[in-house]
């Protein structure tokens, strides 16, 4: 919720993210939150909103960050436990592999320059437009290099978020393996976890889990790259506070309720309507998402960064594909 | 700071003072302790619900 905004601005907005969101549920044979998104995509590039609208559907990341809360109810600590290290050894060769590729592909192929290339390099092997925005504060890049960066990783966040779940339907994987498939692919944590809910349940939840644990590594990369860039000025450093600021403070929620779900506090009944509530809540969200994607921006995306990230797409997609398919 | 359209002024009760200042709390408040705030809240309104108080 934006600072400021009183709950009845908030009204139209919100209104119109759940009045989208039970369309969206209510049509048949197709899965909601894909239409939740096109309908959002589909309204505000085909439309012009009035302002009104916009402190409303600002809240909707608030409502995807409290579904994944609740997503938490439905986790079973023992199998990620069980599961947890391959994955964790795929996320760190995932996040390693994508560094070196688009700072080799920036650098040597298609000279977009270092800066703008670490930027890319951390969004897109990351968590997307957060860790871009704080490796351009860590190696104190110019702005128009974070902006060219952003606005790349946000075509792509909107282009995968289509094609992850579209392609799901052609290829031969579990739910568990679609997940950690996406989750180690795909660039944002919000289009995560819906491409991975789009296709199931289950395949939500590891797809969150499995991007909540790259996005772990945004500390560490952010100290790397702040080690690399540093020079006689060390103004860039990143402390433990700084860390603190950016850790996702809803990862809190989500561990709790896991807890208190394994604990058997919960029962079968309550596990259920919470699931419920949480995947209403993704399908408001996912409007939200939607009416994020401006094509007019697409547009002012360069060629150069855009040709980067679409190669180490492409690779990363594959590489992580057989792995998903050999190790899980 | 109290919002205009919420401000505590004498024709204001104490109700409308507590939302007001709950409110507040609750904007000032980073997005991610709101989503945990309100997913617990969730989930213990549900187990309330099942269990009763």
């Amino acid at each position: 919720m934006t600072r400021r905004d009183s709950p009845t601005k908030l009204v139209p907005g919100l209104l119109l993210l759940v009045v989208l969101g039970v369309v969206a549920q209510s049509i048949p044979g197709v899965n909601a939150l894909l239409v939740a998104i096109v309908l959002g995509a589909v309204f505000t590039n085909l439309t012009s909103l009035p302002d009104r609208f916009t402190p409303g559907l600002a809240v909707h990341p608030l409502f995807l960050e409290t579904g994944i809360v609740l997503l938490g109810a439905s986790v079973s600590l023992d199998e990620m436990a069980a599961s947890g290290v391959v994955v964790a050894l795929l996320v760190v060769a995932t996040v390693a592999t994508g560094l070196l590729t688009v700072e080799l592909l920036s650098r040597r192929v298609f000279d977009v320059g270092a800066k703008t290339g670490s930027v890319l390099a951390a969004g897109s092997s990351i968590c997307g437009v957060s860790a871009a925005t704080a490796i351009a504060g860590s190696i104190e890049a110019k702005s128009e290099q974070l902006t060219h960066a952003v606005a790349t990783i946000l075509l792509f966040d909107a282009v995968t978020l289509v094609a992850f779940p579209a392609v799901s339907h052609w290829v031969t994987l579990s739910p568990k393996q679609f997940g950690v498939w996406v989750g180690l692919s795909m660039f944002s944590t919000g289009p995560v976890a819906a491409a991975g809910f789009a296709h199931s349940s289950l395949a939500g939840q590891w797809a969150t889990v499995t991007k909540l644990t790259r996005n772990s590594l945004l500390g560490v990369v952010a100290l790397g790259y702040t080690a690399l860039y540093v020079t006689d000025d060390d103004d860039g450093r990143l402390d433990v506070a700084q860390l603190w600021n950016r850790f996702p403070k809803f990862l809190v929620g989500f561990f709790v309720v896991a807890l208190v779900s394994n604990l058997g506090v919960l029962s079968a009944g309550t596990l259920t309507t919470v699931a419920a509530v949480g995947d209403w809540l993704f399908v408001f969200a996912f409007v939200g998402l939607g009416f994020s994607i401006r094509l007019s921006q697409m547009r002012e995306t360069g060629l150069k960064p855009v040709s980067v990230v679409l190669c180490y797409l492409l690779l990363i997609s594959v590489l992580t594909f057989g792995a998903v398919s050999l190790l899980l | 700071m109290m919002r205009p359209w919420f401000s505590v002024t004498s024709r204001t009760g104490p109700i409308q003072a507590c939302c007001a200042t709950a409110y507040d709390c609750w904007v000032d408040l980073e997005r991610g302790w709101q989503a945990t705030l309100l997913g617990l809240g969730i989930v213990a309104f549900e187990f309330v619900l099942a269990h009763g108080v």
